[in-house]
């Protein structure tokens, strides 16, 4: 099982390593400063004892600037060459004294050094051979510190494992009093403060690659690497330092050899004990820790189960070598495939032309350990493409495996596109309304839509617009009317029709809107929104102004000739009150004079009196047929349908007393119903019959024709007779007042009649026409349009 | 001369026709019951016995002849007062015009005269017309009570 390495342990490791190369530098120097100045206690621990070996001393130096150098991962490549080297130059010089020592052949290497003093020196200072055993192994060590572990035990380890051994035995025996422990047979011993340095610098050496082989496990921070942290030193420590002090106190003679054991064995146990109890116990804890954290970690793994198991993602476990080893169900229903299947071929799943970047994602995942959900897709097996979301995570500790959750997007593929369309749908309809049309953000009014018909009105485009709010496109007074809207709108929640509001916009200048305003708001309530809709009313407006106008035109002329109507009713009844009065007393006087002296009177005067009573009725006549014919003009109508036939043969016999004595032929043909006013078209008739009947007075036999000749839009009725007749060249005047053809005296008349029917026809909506030929006779013709009733009626008849 | 009742009031602002109608009238000797005013207000004042007519003996015409277009107040005007009072509302109403105006006839008789006379031209008929109402209206018809009766 992997664990991490303790972080407190690490960091005493790598200072003990630093500790470890100064220390073993520094003694080694300060032997050879001790034999510079011939200084004894700096070459060895006491002036009695074996100083260390000047050869020695610099093989310490180089090894330990060797370590030095070495230990650090940072170091250039030039200074671990240097260091390699001074390594083996130690190795050489060890061997070389080793082989000195076994071959019987003297190499005074260690002599070369400060020879006169060691000449000088009772015993000659030599290297110990167990001191070049331990240089060839320390040297060796820094040599292979970076070699792959054979079996889990680096060899680098074991060399420092086998010199640190050599270096304590030596050191304990200086301690215990025990020469043979740092001496090999006869010859020179190892010194102790060479013992001391090969200590240290074997120990640092160990540490300098603490997470190797051995030391893996006494820094990790698993209940291994405690218990070795914390029983380690106390075995190594505890034994020797309890044993030196009995020594010391059975040598002082304080107690016997047996009492001296007892006590030994007595004062080892008793912290060993405690020691042991307290790392058990320190144990157990760990251990329940580690056992709740397991629970917790198969309870998540549980959950995972159960996510996978869910299928609410599909989640395979696969490799980077391309194998699916597991699929849950989802994942093989979106891919088309069932558990027979498994384990299968991703790369099976996915297209063609996406290998390259699936190299790109293999390759992301193991760089980063895990890939982002992304948008993919994959092969189903019958061929058909689906659009998915995918996310990897490399799994820990298996290389190039991975665990990806996949979630089926065809459905939101699916749904976007309808989206999609609908958006385009919508937008065509927004981009197209003659309206403008636009959209703001409820809570600060900025612009976040706007149409084709806006862009045109405020002349302005949607990039300029958008992310605006009215402050920055309209003059302060009327952002401040739209703002004010705006907010009663989102407030009430409810529509507002505003029917005119005045805008200011560059291109038109100002311009009038009719606008809606209504807020969107989401599923709470809450307006998100708010949506305007504003049609250009200012066209209008000025269509509607000019109507106005013109209406007020109409009804000024209206009122002037109400106003000229009602002088003309004042005239006429001024004439028809005012004028007829003296002729009245004309006639009357007249009469009243012929009555008083009527029998004084002679013929001449009595004839004067005739004349002035006959101006006076003719006077009267046309005054009397002026005000008919001004009456005509001005009368209501009375619509309705009308008999001709009935209307002609009323005429006919109040026109009787005209025609007693005549021989009159009348031909009155078939006559239709037409639609007028009966009393005016009674006026008509009159007035053509009489006339007819006053121009035929010369002829023997007078002969009346009267018919009508229905068309489909109008109904002509002609009265014709065989009379005097006219000249057409005159036939302009005949409708005009006061127009005669006539004289007086030959047919008394007051040239208002024929007027009259023109005025009436007219009224009616008809024509008026004659023809006639001097001394042939004539046809007066009057034309009614029909209604669709009439039309109708004729049909059914013919 | 004390402003006596008369049988028939005739009010008329036109000397000449008062004179033709007089000349009329007098053909059945009915001349000389008439009493006549100038104007509306003076045939008012008689109705009312007021004014020039204070003193006059009471009781009210059997018939009143108006002409409409009159001085200070026309002829309508009177006739409105009249139907509009419980004393004069019976009385019969003759309208004697030279108009012919139609909205003259119409407003005359929504206010309930009894006859309307176009004045003619020609004095024959102006003479046969003012005979026949005056001998229908004075002589024949039956004036209502409180009216002054022909002299037996």
């Amino acid at each position: 099982m992997h664990s991490a390495p303790e972080p407190r342990a690490v960091f005493v490791t790598s200072q003990a390593v630093r500790l470890g190369c100064v220390a073993a530098f520094g003694i080694a120097a300060l032997a050879l400063l001790g034999w510079q100045l011939d200084l004894a206690f700096l070459r060895g621990p006491s002036p009695g004892a074996v100083p260390m070996n000047p050869l020695t001393a610099v093989c310490l130096v180089l090894l330990g600037a060797s370590l030095w150098v070495l230990r650090a991962p940072s170091a250039t490549d030039g200074r671990r060459r240097v260091a390699r080297a001074c390594a083996m130059t130690v190795v050489a010089v060890g061997g070389l004294k080793l082989l000195s020592v076994m071959s019987g052949i003297e190499m005074p290497l260690d002599q070369v050094l400060f020879h006169g003093r060691l000449q000088e020196m009772p015993v000659p200072s030599r290297m110990a051979p167990n001191t070049a055993l331990v240089f060839v192994l320390l040297g060796l060590g820094h040599l292979t510190l970076d070699v792959k572990a054979w079996r889990g035990w680096p060899p680098a380890q074991i060399l420092q494992l086998a010199s640190l051994a050599m270096a304590v035995m030596a050191l304990i025996g200086y301690v215990y009093g025990a020469p043979a422990m740092y001496g090999v047979g006869s010859f020179i011993p190892m010194a102790a403060n060479t013992a001391l340095a090969f200590s240290l610098l074997s120990v640092a050496a160990l540490f300098s690659r603490p997470d190797r082989g051995l030391f893996r496990l006494l820094l990790s921070d698993s209940p291994g690497g405690a218990l070795a942290r914390r029983l380690l030193p106390a075995a190594l420590v505890i034994p020797i330092a309890l044993e030196w002090l009995q020594l010391v106190g059975q040598r002082a003679g304080f107690y016997g050899h047996e009492i001296g054991a007892a006590l030994s064995a007595l004062v080892t146990i008793a912290p060993l004990v405690g020691l042991i109890w307290l790392t058990a116990r320190d144990l157990d804890a760990t251990d329940r820790e580690r056992h709740r954290a397991e629970e917790a970690l198969k309870s998540s793994l549980v959950q995972v189960k159960c996510l996978v198991d869910s299928n609410i993602v599909g989640v395979i476990t696969g490799d980077s070598q391309g194998w699916i080893h597991e699929a849950n169900d989802a994942y093989l229903e979106m891919t088309g495939r069932t558990r027979a299947d498994v384990p299968f071929r991703w790369d099976a799943t996915r297209p063609a032309e996406q290998k390259e970047r699936d190299k790109a994602t293999l390759s992301e995942l193991a760089e980063r350990g895990l890939v982002r959900p992304h948008e993919n897709l994959v092969v189903r097996k019958d061929g058909t493409r689906v659009p998915v979301l995918v996310g990897l995570a490399a799994l820990p500790g298996d290389e190039g495996k991975f665990v990806a959750f996949v979630v089926d997007l065809s459905s939101r593929k699916r749904a976007e596109v309808e989206l999609d369309r609908m958006r385009a749908f919508l937008d065509s309809i927004l981009e197209n309304l003659p309206d403008m049309m636009f959209v703001k953000d409820a809570r600060e009014l900025r612009f976040v839509r706007i149409n084709r018909a806006a862009e045109e009105l405020l002349d302005c485009r949607r990039e300029d617009l958008l992310g605006k709010n009215d402050y920055d496109l309209f003059p302060r007074e009327q952002a401040d009317f739209f703002t004010a809207k705006d907010r009663a709108v989102l407030d009430s929640g409810a529509l507002l029709d505003i029917p005119e509001e005045p805008i200011s916009t560059k291109g038109k200048g100002l311009r009038l809107l009719h606008t809606k305003k209504v807020p969107i708001v989401d599923g709470q309530g809450e307006p998100l929104y708010l949506l305007g809709i504003s049609q250009d009313i200012t066209d209008e407006r000025q269509a509607e102004a000019k109507i106005a106008a013109l209406h007020e035109a109409v009804r000024s002329h209206a009122d002037q000739l109400e106003v000229a109507n009602k002088e003309l009713e004042a005239f006429s009844y001024s004439v028809s009150h005012d004028l007829r009065a003296p002729l009245r007393h004309v006639d009357g006087f007249a009469d009243l004079l012929r009555r008083h002296a009527g029998s004084t009177l002679d013929e001449k005067s009595s004839r004067y009196l005739d004349l002035i009573s006959d101006s006076a009725k003719s006077m009267g006549a046309l005054i009397d047929d002026l005000l008919i014919f001004s009456r005509m003009g001005r009368a209501e109508m009375q619509r309705t349908t009308v008999d001709l036939a009935e209307l002609v043969a009323g005429v006919q016999q109040s026109l009787a007393p005209d025609t007693s004595g005549r021989a009159i032929e009348w031909h009155i043909a078939r006559l239709p119903q037409v639609h007028g006013d009966p009393a005016m078209l009674k006026l008509v008739l009159t007035n053509l019959m009489a006339n007819a009947i006053k121009y035929t007075k010369t002829r023997p036999v007078a002969r009346i024709e009267i018919g009508a000749d229905p068309s489909q839009t109008e109904t002509t009725v002609f009265v014709r007779d065989n009379g005097v007749g006219f000249d057409m060249e005159y036939s302009h005047k005949l409708f005009g007042v006061f127009q005669r053809l006539h004289h007086q005296d030959e047919f008394e008349g007051t040239g208002i009649g024929l007027a009259n029917v023109r005025r009436i026809i007219q009224r009616h909506g008809g024509r008026t026409w004659a023809e006639g030929r001097l001394d042939e006779g004539a046809a007066f013709y009057f034309s009614l349009p029909r209604s669709g009733d009439e039309v109708a009626t004729t049909r059914e008849a013919a | 001369m004390k402003p006596g009742l008369k049988r028939v009031l005739y009010a008329e602002d036109s000397a000449k026709d008062v004179e033709l109608t007089l000349a009329a009238l007098e053909q059945h000797r009915v001349a000389n019951e008439v009493v006549v005013a100038r104007d509306g207000v003076e045939a008012w004042d008689y109705l009312c016995c007021r004014g020039a007519y204070a003193d006059r003996a009471k009781g009210n015409p059997a018939l009143v002849l108006l002409d409409l277009k009159m001085p200070k107040m026309d002829g309508l005007e009177v006739l409105r007062r009249m139907r509009a009072d419980e004393t004069m509302r019976s009385i019969p109403v003759v309208i004697l015009t030279s108009s012919r105006e139609e909205r003259d006839v119409i407003e005359s008789y929504s206010l309930g005269v009894n006859a309307y006379v176009v004045k003619p031209v020609q004095f024959d008929q102006f003479i046969d017309a003012v005979a026949n109402l005056g001998l229908f209206w004075a002589v024949l018809n039956e004036p209502p009570p409180g009216s002054v009766r022909r002299a037996a």
